[in-house]
């Protein structure tokens, strides 16, 4: 780490999250003098406008990459026309214990005089719950679904190369020639596409406008600047603001600020899903790495700096703080910006270059939370290259992430989407797949798929409120088979899917109208050939996703009700029903029978693993192939975030021995502890679910640094991996833990029972062993540095 | 060459692990067969020295639901009786009790299965093998005291292409080992102690057979890897390693040679069988032991590794 990027690491984790109202009022003051003078899209331009025009520019010490999302370092703005914080909101933001945000007295007051009164009533966020069913509402509340877009806007979104190859001129210039192709007299929709269209460019000209602020300031910095390397850099500042992002960059610093600006218009216009993502980084950056390596203006050193000045930028974005409920509860600094390294290229080559390298090596070295970072392995990515993702996976940052890049192009190519287009797409947020630079792909919502069940076997009621929730599918002390059990799990999983879905429809519909993004349709195929919007299906490729939770959780309980009820006779439903009603309680033999009795998801057990299937294609068929407003499709994907510790909570008892209110299983990983024959147990199980039917799966897997030491270790792991993509998987994070989480799991054994550590010439579960034999694990932990290889 | 084996022979297991990562090459499933003639006093594995099944209990694990106690047809000692230490002596290892306890504080070790039992659990990990450079190792216990069922297993695996290693004492009658040597491709073959009389004292079997089934199956061409113990006072010192590197050097096949470092991991499982654990008060060796260990082998010309539970 050179002394610059030391400096700038040591800054951003020192940045103090703090809640701005900058934004909010430039934004307010807007509308109060222009609301409804101009179209929608119109208005929402030249907000966006006033916003580049006006907002604090920015340029810190060191930086050599410009432009905060905030007035300075980890301060987020807010976004009111979304969603408006109250001023209990932004006190609890202010106060709780976790994930805390400044709020001063200053922002409460703005707050409280200028935004609050204005926009209260006219949120977004207001007219879609007022917008929804009290059946959706219901069972929002019951938390069988959550909703993404009542609190940030569709984004879920990533570039591609056009960026590198085009400037804002050059936009302006396409806006221009799909001006001219308008039909008035055929097309209907003339009038409203060229309003589309005249947005865009507004929004294009809005960003030249930014970057020549910033230029300005470099400029008038420099001036004043005494020491001569940072009066250089400031000049180079200038310069490089002075050219992109108007016009398509020239060299490797210009190609990063390039993005930078595009990245921070994005997030600037609107606060929409998992920020914004520069996707294949390294294949964008390798020419212009290339170019000046050749002709001497760049060197490898250099190129690094600039990658760790870039990075840092990310970090210095804590996410916008949500409201309500979540305010309170949940909370995560990460944005989810996520980087792509490696995979392959439009044409099906492999895309490995020494930027992939480069980005490792940065990612190794900064050990910071945000950007995510994940590397595409396909059958073309070369063993050298994972063989170091594995080295950075085994310092147990949990990073880079491991991704499929065969099966994620599959995944694609079977929605409908061009071979080349699904090759230049990738992953982004945690586990989503798209075709970055064409695609709006929406995640709607998490699904609760344990809760269903639970429904079931209450006959519709909500055993945690006693609320006659869902369609009353019968006793289930009256089923005479497990199939008649899972017909009425169909039942019940198709009436909140409709419930879901019809809810989407109508946000989907508010976006489309009230809240255009110019910018952001700008950069995404096919919006300005369109006259489209990005909100109301401009992209090329219009998906929309709902997020299956806690399948293991499901898979063993359906399993385990199969096996006792419905085969062995080892229980009556009757007396199920009970100990979950009880959450156990003397029924302590009755959990463990289904906990250690029953055939569990995750050991490469046909029997259980044949359940996760039936589930999951009934989830995948209930979704599949929906339409959603805008010209495109649902499809489902496999991931929780946090969400199945939310689900947990508001689920109780379930029979797979789980407790009430403990979390649910998480993303396809095994249920907690459940998966007790290794990881080959865990990937033969994981490949088993048809992953290509997917825009998504999330398997996470936890090993002690002890298996992952020495070169062996390392071509261990990387096996493992290949194999599993072998088998079809979508993708896989590994945990590697120390000391400290051995402590934990041995005071809280039961939430690490998958954890695996080496005992004598093989692997056991760690809480599998006793006390004194944990202790001398955990010692040995503490000596690893001195091992011999 | 014989007929193919009968399939209906069964072997002793007492565990199959998978993601096995320090028996040979790549990522392996290592196969526990029970029984053996050595009674090392370090040994990591005391529940595989005994040639028939047995029963375990957690009681930490106990809910004294008393399942077991119902489900058992011969007087087997309750849970509580267990608890307070009485051995199962009227038990028959029926394995009744260990179903009911839903609790799995009831273990038995040692499972009877038949060759085509354990060759389709292990060909369930065939990908990982293929990927990887894997595949099965025998261990146990001493796999040459199952002889015919490790035989037929080998020969089993070899028509499916599956790698094997056995891991071995290498103390067993010469042809026995001899027609092993036949069948799978890798020996793990311990040299524990280089002095005759130490060898029988901390083993309970004398040396020579040993050196002799060593240089028998070097001279069949068999691929060795030599695996030491490695253990403080016991064969730590620079007399004993020069024995073992003049032997390994001196093969046809000159072996890699790997240090196992020891480790007490295994006072628990003695605990458990109520059994006293002797060498329960030896210090495990420091990198900087192991080190002296291998530069010494080393010295030999002898590929030097330190490999096992105490340096992963």
């Amino acid at each position: 780490m050179t002394p610059r990027i030391q400096r700038l690491r040591e800054a951003t984790l020192s940045a103090p999250p703090t809640v701005s109202a900058e934004r909010a009022v430039l934004l307010t003051r807007f509308y109060k003098q222009h609301q409804g003078k101009t179209s929608p899209p119109m208005e929402r331009a030249l907000s966006f406008k006033h916003l580049c025009e006006h907002k604090t520019i920015h340029i810190g010490p060191d930086e050599l990459i410009v432009g905060e999302r905030g007035p300075y370092p980890g301060a987020t703005p807010t976004y009111p026309e979304l969603t408006c914080h109250t001023l209990d909101d932004l006190k609890t933001l202010n106060s709780r214990e976790k994930t805390v945000y400044r709020v001063s007295p200053e922002v409460l007051e703005a707050y409280e005089q200028e935004v609050i009164p204005y926009w209260r009533d006219r949120s977004l966020r207001k007219q879609i719950f007022e917008g929804m069913t009290p059946q959706w509402i219901e069972a929002y509340d019951a938390g069988i679904f959550t909703e993404f877009m009542e609190q940030r806007a569709p984004g879920h979104t990533v570039a591609d190369g056009k960026i590198y190859r085009q400037g804002m001129t050059g936009f302006k210039e396409a806006i221009e020639a799909a001006k001219k192709e308008l039909d008035f007299e055929r097309d209907a929709t003339a009038q409203h596409r060229k309003e589309q269209l005249e947005a865009m460019a507004v929004a294009a000209e809005a960003v030249i406008i930014f970057a020549r602020r910033h230029a300005e300031l470099a400029e008038s910095m420099a001036r004043d600047e005494s020491d001569a390397d940072r009066k250089a850099a400031l000049l180079r500042i200038g310069r490089t603001c002075r050219h992109v992002p108007a016009h398509a960059p020239r060299d490797f610093v210009e190609a990063l600020q390039m993005y930078w600006f595009c990245h921070l218009a994005v997030i600037t216009e609107l606060n929409g899903w998992d920020a914004f993502s520069p996707g294949h980084l390294d294949q964008h950056l390798e020419p212009f790495y290339q170019q000046g390596i050749k002709d001497g203006s760049l060197t490898r050193d250099q190129a690094k700096e600039l990658l760790g000045c870039f990075f840092v930028k990310f970090n210095n974005h804590p996410a916008p703080p949500k409201v309500g409920v979540t305010a309170a509860e949940s909370g995560t600094y990460t944005d989810f910006a996520n980087i792509n390294i490696a995979g392959q290229t439009a044409v099906g080559e492999d895309g490995t270059g020494e930027v992939s390298f480069l980005l490792l090596e940065v990612i190794d070295e900064l050990h910071i939370l945000q950007p995510s970072q994940n590397v595409q392995i396909s059958h073309k990515t070369p063993d050298r290259f994972l063989k170091e993702a594995c080295r950075v996976i085994r310092k147990g940052y949990g990073f880079p992430s491991v991704f499929n890049s065969d099966v994620v192009v599959k995944e694609m190519v079977r929605q409908g989407k061009s071979l080349e287009d699904a090759r230049e797409g990738g992953t982004s947020g945690c586990v989503e797949t798209g075709a970055f630079g064409k695609e709006a792909y929406i995640l709607t919502g998490y699904f609760n798929l344990p809760k269903i069940l639970e429904l079931v076997l209450n006959d519709g009621v909500d055993p945690r409120t006693g609320r006659e929730l869902g369609v009353k599918t019968g006793d289930p002390r009256q089923f005479e088979n497990f199939d008649e059990l899972f017909e009425a799990f169909k039942t019940q999983l198709h009436h909140f899917l409709d419930i879901k879905i019809q809810g989407n429809r109508t946000i989907e519909r508010l976006f489309a109208t009230q809240m255009p993004a110019p910018f952001l349709s700008l950069i995404t195929d096919d919006c300005i050939r369109e006259g489209r919007d990005y909100n109301e299906g401009g992209a090329r490729y219009n998906s929309s996703y709902i997020q299956g939770v806690g399948i293991g959780t499901l898979t063993d309980s359906l399993a385990a009700i199969k096996c006792h009820v419905f085969e062995q006779g080892s229980m009556g439903m009757d007396e199920l029903l009970a100990a979950l009603e009880s959450d156990f309680s003397s029924a302590e033999r009755l959990r463990l029978l289904l906990r250690n009795r029953s055939p569990k998801w995750g050991n490469d057990d046909d029997q259980a693993d044949a359940l996760m299937k039936l589930a999951f294609d009934t989830f995948f068929q209930a979704v599949e192939g929906r339409p959603n407003t805008n010209g495109g499709e649902y499809h489902i994907n496999m991931l929780p975030t946090t969400c199945h510790v939310y689900f947990g909570k508001v689920t109780r008892a379930t029979a797979d021995g789980r407790r009430a209110g403990t979390p649910l299983s998480e993303g396809i990983s095994p249920v907690q502890g459940m998966d007790r024959n290794g990881p080959t147990g865990v990937v033969l199980s994981a490949a088993k679910m048809a992953h290509e039917k997917t825009g998504g799966t999330l398997l996470n897997m936890k090993f002690i640094p002890q298996i992952l030491a020495n070169e062996s270790g390392l071509n261990n792991l990387a096996s493992l991996i290949r194999t599993y993509f072998k088998l079809g998987g979508h993708h896989m994070q590994f945990n590697v833990v120390a000391s400290e989480t051995l402590r934990q799991a041995q005071a809280d054994p039961e939430s690490y029972r998958n954890l695996i550590v080496r005992v004598a010439g093989y692997s056991d579960y760690f809480c599998d062993l006793s006390k004194s034999l944990q202790d001398e694990i955990i010692s040995r932990t503490a000596q690893s540095d001195n091992r011999l290889i | 060459m014989s007929p193919n084996p009968p399939r209906d022979i069964t072997g002793l297991c007492f565990d199959i692990k998978r993601y096995a990562i320090h028996d040979g090459p790549g990522l392996r499933t290592s196969v526990f067969l029970k029984g053996c003639p050595l009674r090392c006093v370090w040994c990591h594995n005391p529940e595989g020295q005994r040639g028939e099944s047995e029963l375990f209990f957690f009681d930490k694990r106990c809910i004294e639901c008393d399942a077991c106690g119902q489900a058992c047809a011969h007087q087997t000692p309750s849970a509580v009786d267990l608890r307070e230490g009485a051995l199962p002596v009227a038990c028959s290892r029926c394995g009744e009790c260990v179903d009911a306890c839903a609790a799995e504080a009831r273990q038995l070790v040692g499972q009877s299965l038949t060759v085509d039992q354990l060759v389709e659990t292990v060909e369930r990990e065939r990908p990982f093998f293929e990927q990887s450079g894997g595949g099965v190792t025998f261990t146990g216990g001493e796999p040459l005291m199952q002889s015919e069922f490790l035989v037929a297993c080998l020969r089993s695996l070899r028509q499916r292409n599956i790698h094997t290693a056995v891991d071995t004492s290498g103390f067993a009658p010469t042809e026995v080992i001899a027609e092993v040597a036949d069948w799978t491709d890798l020996f793990l073959y311990d040299l524990k102690v280089m002095d005759e009389a130490a060898h029988e004292r901390y083993t309970g079997v004398p040396l020579g057979q040993i050196l002799k089934n060593l240089r028998e199956i070097d001279r069949l061409g068999a691929t060795v890897w030599i695996r030491v113990p490695f253990i403080l006072g016991i064969n730590d010192d620079v007399e004993q390693l020069r024995a073992i590197g003049r032997i390994a050097a001196s093969l046809e096949r000159v072996p890699r040679v790997y240090l196992l470092p020891f480790h007490k991991l295994a006072t628990d499982k003695y605990r458990q069988h109520r059994r006293e654990y002797p060498a329960e008060t030896i210090e495990s060796p420091s990198a900087r032991d192991l080190e002296k260990a291998a530069s010494l082998l080393a010295e030999f010309g002898l590929e030097t590794y330190v490999n096992g539970k105490g340096t992963p």
